[in-house]
C-alpha cells in the first residue's frame, strides 16, 4: 500500500483527503502544518506528498523545498494542493513539485486528484504535469489576490532589510526568514527551516538567547540582547506574537558592529581627553607647589614678622588652590569635588602650617555628599582659608584649646554654611562692611562672586552664615 | 434553508452519507470556531486576522459546495476590506443560523 502524506492547515480538506484517499487504497496521513510534516517523515517515508501553499509555521513552497532536498524522499511525487493557483501563476516545477491541483469544490477536486493518482500508477513517479488541473472549477477571488499582492510586497521589503528577520514556532524553531538571515547563518533557507533557531546560532549565544526567548514567551517584555560574534557585535530583539492560526515569536537581529565601534572610538577620546584635563590639573598643581615652596623659601629670608604674616597668608590661598587641583587629579569627576573632603583636607593643613606652639585646634567638618564644582571651589576654598586662618590666628588667644566647626544647612534651593569657632567672639565694633583687611575683603568679594551672601554672629564664639545658590 | 439536503450534499461529493456526515459536522464546528475569531478580531478591530478566517471559511464551504455560506463570507470580506466591523456581527449570526441548519442534517 502507498503511503500518502496530506498536509494542510483546514482540518476540513484533511479529512476529505483521507477518507477519499482511504477509499482509493492509499494509507494516509495528516499534518497541519510544515512543522509537523517534517516531524513525521522522520520516521515515514510518503510515496506522495500533498502540500498546500498557505500555512502558518512555513509556507508550502518552502516545505516543497525542504522536502526535495531530502534524500530519502527523492522518488517521492510531490503535488501542490491551493487555493493560490487560481489566484497567481505557479511555477510549481521550478518548486520542486511534480503537479498542481487547483483548489475547488471537493466533487471536481477528487477527479483531478484521481487523475494525478493515476497516472502517477501507471507512469511512475518521476513523471511531472503541466499545467495545473483544476482551474476551470474555480474563480478567482479578488480579496485573496489582493492578500497575495500585499504578501509579495512585504516580502519585498523583508528581503531588502540588512537586518536579519527570523519567525519562530514557540518552540523556537524557525518558520520564516528573510534573505539576510540566509548570509547571517552561511546557509541555504531549506537548510535552516524547521531547525531550532538555538541551535543554528553561534554556541557562545545559545544560553543568552534562549534565557531571552524564554521572557518574550513568558511576556517579560526585556527590550534586547546584544551578543558577540568573530568580532562582530549584534543586537537580537524579539517580540511574541499571538494569532488564531498560530502564536509566533519575530525574531530581529542588527549588526551594530559599527555602532559598537564609534562607541568605542568615543570612549577612548574621552578617556584621552579626561587624561589630558587630569595631566593639566596636575601640572596646575605641581605649578603652585613650586610657588608655594618660593614663598616658603622667601619667608626663611625674612626676619620680619610681619612680612612672614604676609607670605604665609598668601601660600595659605596658593595651597588651597593647589588642593582643589590636587583633588581634581585624583578624584574621578573632572568637574566636581566633595566639599566635605575638601574643606576637611584644607582645614587641617591650615591648623598644622598655621600654629607652632602647644595649643591645640581642632575641626569639626560636617557637609554630607556636597559635590562642588571646580569654578566654585576655588573661590569657596579660599574664603575658608580665610576664615580660619583669621580664627587660628584670633579666635583662641589666651586659650589652649579650641575647636573650628563647618556645617551646612538645606533652605530651599540654597545652601547655607555655617562657619564657627569657640573661641573668643568678634570684637564688638567688628563690620564685615568697614573691615579694611585684605582677608576681609576678600571673604566678602569672593561671597559675591559665589552670589551668595555673608553674615556673622557671635555665639559662644564667632560664627560666619554664608548663604549661596546650589554648588553642583 | 432548506436548501441542502444531507443525501445531495453527500452525493456532490460522491461520499456515502454515512462519511459524509462526520466531515459535515466537522465543517460547522471549525466554521464555529472562525466565526468567533472573527468576532473577536472585528472588536479588536484587526482587518488581517478577520481576513484570515473568512478565508479558512470560504475555502472550506467552496469545498463543500455550500454556496450560501460561500455567500456569506463574500460579504464579510467586503466588509472588513472598507472596515465595516459593527456590521459584522449581523453576517456572523446568519452565518451562525445556517450552521445550526447543517447540523440538523447531521442529528
Amino acid at each position: 500500500m502507498e503511503n500518502v502524506l496530506v498536509v494542510d492547515n483546514n482540518p476540513v480538506l484533511l479529512k476529505y483527503m483521507d477518507s477519499f484517499l482511504s477509499k482509493m487504497g492509499y494509507s494516509v496521513r495528516s499534518a497541519e502544518n510544515g512543522l509537523i510534516a517534517l516531524d513525521l517523515i522522520e520516521n515515514y517515508k510518503p510515496d506522495i506528498i500533498f502540500v498546500d501553499l498557505i500555512m502558518p509555521y512555513i509556507r508550502g513552497d518552502q516545505l516543497v523545498a525542504i522536502l526535495r532536498g531530502r534524500e530519502e524522499l527523492a522518488d517521492a511525487s510531490i503535488i501542490i494542493i491551493s487555493g493560490v493557483a487560481a489566484e497567481v501563476e505557479l511555477d510549481y516545477l521550478a518548486m520542486g513539485a511534480d503537479a498542481c491541483i487547483a483548489k475547488s469544490p471537493f466533487n471536481s477536486m477528487g477527479k483531478h486528484i484521481s487523475f494525478i493518482l493515476n497516472q502517477i500508477r501507471q507512469n511512475g513517479t518521476k513523471k511531472q504535469y503541466v499545467p495545473v488541473i483544476g482551474l476551470e472549477d474555480v474563480y478567482k477571488r479578488a480579496i485573496t489576490q489582493e492578500l497575495i499582492i500585499s504578501n509579495n510586497h512585504l516580502k519585498l521589503v523583508l528581503d531588502s532589510i540588512s537586518d536579519c528577520i527570523v519567525e519562530l514556532s514557540p518552540e523556537y524553531r524557525i518558520v520564516a526568514v528573510n534573505n539576510s538571515v540566509l548570509g547571517f547563518l552561511r546557509k541555504e533557507r531549506r537548510e535552516i527551516l524547521a531547525k531550532n533557531l538555538l541551535t543554528e546560532v553561534h554556541p557562545l549565544w545559545k544560553q543568552n538567547l534562549e534565557e531571552y526567548l524564554d521572557q518574550i514567551k513568558d511576556r517579560k517584555n526585556p527590550s534586547h540582547i546584544e551578543l558577540f560574534r568573530e568580532k562582530e557585535y549584534y543586537s537580537v530583539k524579539a517580540e511574541y506574537l499571538e494569532s488564531s492560526n498560530g502564536d509566533s515569536i519575530v525574531v530581529i537581529i542588527s549588526d551594530i558592529s559599527l555602532q559598537k565601534q564609534r562607541e568605542e572610538n568615543l570612549k577612548d577620546k574621552v578617556n584621552e581627553k579626561e587624561l589630558m584635563v587630569k595631566e593639566v590639573y596636575h601640572r596646575v598643581k605641581n605649578n603652585l607647589a613650586i610657588v608655594s615652596s618660593i614663598i616658603n623659601l622667601q619667608m626663611s629670608d625674612t626676619s620680619s614678622e610681619t612680612e612672614i604674616e604676609v607670605l604665609n597668608d598668601l601660600r595659605s590661598r596658593i595651597d588651597s588652590i593647589s588642593m582643589v587641583h590636587s583633588k581634581l587629579f585624583k578624584g574621578k569627576d573632572l568637574n566636581r569635588i566633595n566639599l566635605d573632603d575638601y574643606l576637611t583636607d584644607l582645614v587641617g593643613h591650615l591648623i598644622d602650617s598655621l600654629i607652632h606652639d602647644n595649643k591645640r585646634i581642632s575641626a569639626e567638618i560636617s557637609l554630607g555628599d556636597i559635590n562642588i564644582d571646580v569654578n566654585k571651589a576655588v573661590p569657596l576654598g579660599i574664603v575658608m582659608t580665610e576664615l580660619t586662618t583669621n580664627a587660628i590666628k584670633y579666635a583662641f588667644k589666651d586659650m589652649e584649646s579650641g575647636v573650628i566647626t563647618i556645617s551646612y544647612k538645606i533652605k530651599g534651593d540654597e545652601i547655607e554654611i555655617i562657619f564657627s569657632d569657640n573661641g573668643n567672639g568678634l570684637p564688638d565694633d567688628f563690620s564685615l562692611e568697614t573691615a579694611e583687611s585684605l582677608g576681609v575683603n576678600l571673604v566678602l568679594s569672593l561671597v559675591m562672586q559665589l552670589e551668595g551672601t555673608i553674615n556673622f554672629e557671635n555665639d559662644k564664639g564667632a560664627r560666619f552664615i554664608i548663604n549661596l545658590p546650589p554648588l553642583d | 434553508m432548506g436548501l441542502y439536503s444531507l443525501e445531495d450534499l453527500a452525493l456532490e461529493i460522491e461520499f456515502d452519507v454515512e462519511d459524509f456526515k462526520p466531515l459535515l459536522q466537522l465543517f460547522v464546528d471549525t466554521t464555529r470556531d472562525d466565526l468567533d475569531k472573527i468576532r473577536l478580531a472585528a472588536l479588536k478591530e484587526e482587518p488581517q486576522a478577520v481576513s484570515t478566517a473568512v478565508h479558512n471559511i470560504r475555502g472550506s464551504s467552496l469545498n463543500l459546495g455550500l454556496v450560501v455560506i460561500s455567500g456569506m463570507t463574500e460579504h464579510l470580506s467586503r466588509l472588513n476590506k472598507n472596515e465595516s466591523f459593527t456590521d459584522i456581527e449581523n453576517i456572523i449570526r446568519e452565518c451562525e443560523a445556517e450552521l445550526s441548519d447543517l447540523e440538523k442534517l447531521v442529528e
